[in-house]
């Protein structure tokens, strides 16, 4: 099968990301399968595939399959949950496309779904935890803890200082504001003009009052928010010539702080891109738009290096000169990212691609990278979309 | 001795860390080590911290 040109994301649809306390499983999912453009025939779905980290833990139902199947009305098709920490639903896309590849399926339906508002933050961090390599459960870390290692050792490798990360945040909150579908919609001039008089956004971020420091040097504003959200595309093998398709994707694996050659980068991400970019048949030059798995301010500016967009310790200078915004050479996470348009973690891989395919149509761009970890950088999966 | 590769300190520690008497007067601090050829994650007591510095367990 000549892979690029044949495979095309044929309908998308997606839930507003955000807290929903009230909704039950079943109405968040609607949200999204119920909103998919263009309307399609759910006769014609021949397989699901539902990314998802821990519906075990966050709602106490593990085997989320047979209740997908019941919703879409799709029994007795075959529908499979997949799991990757927070890369659950990239990792779940890929399964869609091997089912075509292989010849078994010409329409596949792939969802991507994580209700995490019923627990609280406690219970949420455990959760997550689940997600860390054991030596660092170990010792006690939490995620913000793992990537503020990372981030003190890219500080000391590069000279990037606190402030460059607040730069990450307030491009987010800048881009959220834009989308009906984030979860945090205000920017950060607004939330501190809700505050005290201050100077500008950095004085706000600085102060500890506001932006109390979680894991040294990530505080409060460096990290996403706990999210529920649901997204659905159609995968499908047909005569079309129009519309978005899926040039290329990969999928790394890496070994954790402890094991990883380099610290401040994740070894994962760059196999799944070499792979993906090699599939698509371009260089990291020709990407137009990216979402990338900002899980902390930090990750943002590392995945920017990692991805080849910017050279090792350049990441941070250049969303400092604007090259990341929107308008921007590349702009990065045009939805708000992670950080702000918020991470529902088995959703969140979709969520991009959902973006991202928003984004080449209303900015008439031609092609768009996902990037979607998972874990402390175990899992990584990056896709390359093009619109004709 | 060991080099040390970065830390950080949780200044929200985990249950386990608070009832290691951690909390947010007390951040629990945790360093990535160089200990020959082995990396490790630990426990660290220091006021005073620098990446590059040696640890003596």
């Amino acid at each position: 099968m000549n892979f690029s040109n044949s495979i095309r994301v044929s309908s998308v649809g997606s839930s507003k990301f955000g807290l929903f306390k009230e909704k039950t499983f079943e109405e968040l999912f609607l949200e999204a399968f119920d909103s998919m453009t263009p309307v399609f025939d759910k006769e014609k779905i021949d397989a699901v595939y539902v990314g998802n980290f821990s519906s075990d833990h966050f709602i106490g139902q593990s085997h989320l399959s047979p209740i997908i199947s019941n919703i879409i009305g799709c029994s007795p098709k075959p529908v499979t949950r997949v799991e990757g920490a927070c890369a659950s639903s990239a990792l779940a896309f890929i399964q869609g496309l091997y089912s075509i590849m292989s010849g078994m399926h010409k329409n596949v339906l792939v969802c991507g779904i994580e209700l995490m508002s019923r627990c609280n933050t406690k219970q949420v961090t455990d959760g997550l935890s689940m997600a860390l390599f054991p030596d660092e459960k170990e010792v006690g870390l939490t995620f913000p803890g793992v990537f503020g290692l990372l981030a003190n050792r890219y500080f000391y490798e590069h000279g990037c200082v606190r402030e460059d990360l607040m730069n990450v945040t307030i491009k987010g909150h800048m881009n959220a504001k834009l989308n009906e579908k984030a979860q945090i919609r205000k920017t950060i001039e607004e939330i501190m003009r809700s505050k005290s008089p201050y100077n500008n956004e950095i004085d706000f971020l600085s102060d500890e009052k506001y932006n109390p420091t979680i894991a040294d040097p990530l505080h409060l504003y460096d990290c996403c928010p706990v999210s529920d959200g649901a997204v659905c595309v159609l995968l499908s093998y047909d005569d079309c010539q129009e519309g978005i398709f899926v040039k290329g994707f990969g999928q790394g694996s890496g070994k954790g702080l402890s094991l990883s050659s380099q610290i401040s980068s994740f070894e994962a991400t760059k196999q799944a891109s070499f792979v993906a970019y090699e599939m698509a048949n371009v260089i990291s030059g020709d990407i137009k738009v990216a979402e990338v798995h900002d899980c902390f301010s930090i990750a943002e500016i590392i995945h920017t290096e990692d991805l080849g967009f910017f050279e090792e310790g350049e990441g941070y200078k250049a969303l400092h000169k604007g090259l990341t915004r929107l308008g921007g050479k590349i702009p990065v996470n045009p939805s708000g990212g992670l950080k702000c348009k918020g991470h529902p973690v088995g959703a969140t891989g979709l969520g991009q691609i959902y973006e991202v395919i928003k984004y080449l149509y209303e900015m008439n761009s031609d092609i768009g990278l996902t990037h979607n970890l998972g874990g402390t950088g175990g899992t990584s999966v990056v896709t390359i979309l093009e619109r004709k | 001795m060991s080099e040390l590769l970065s830390y950080t300190k949780i200044y929200y520690p985990t249950n386990r860390m608070k009832e290691l008497g951690y909390n947010s007067e007390n951040p629990c601090v945790i360093g990535l080590i160089q200990d020959g050829a082995k990396r490790r994650l630990v426990l660290l007591s220091l006021s005073e911290i620098e990446i590059g510095m040696e640890i003596n367990e």
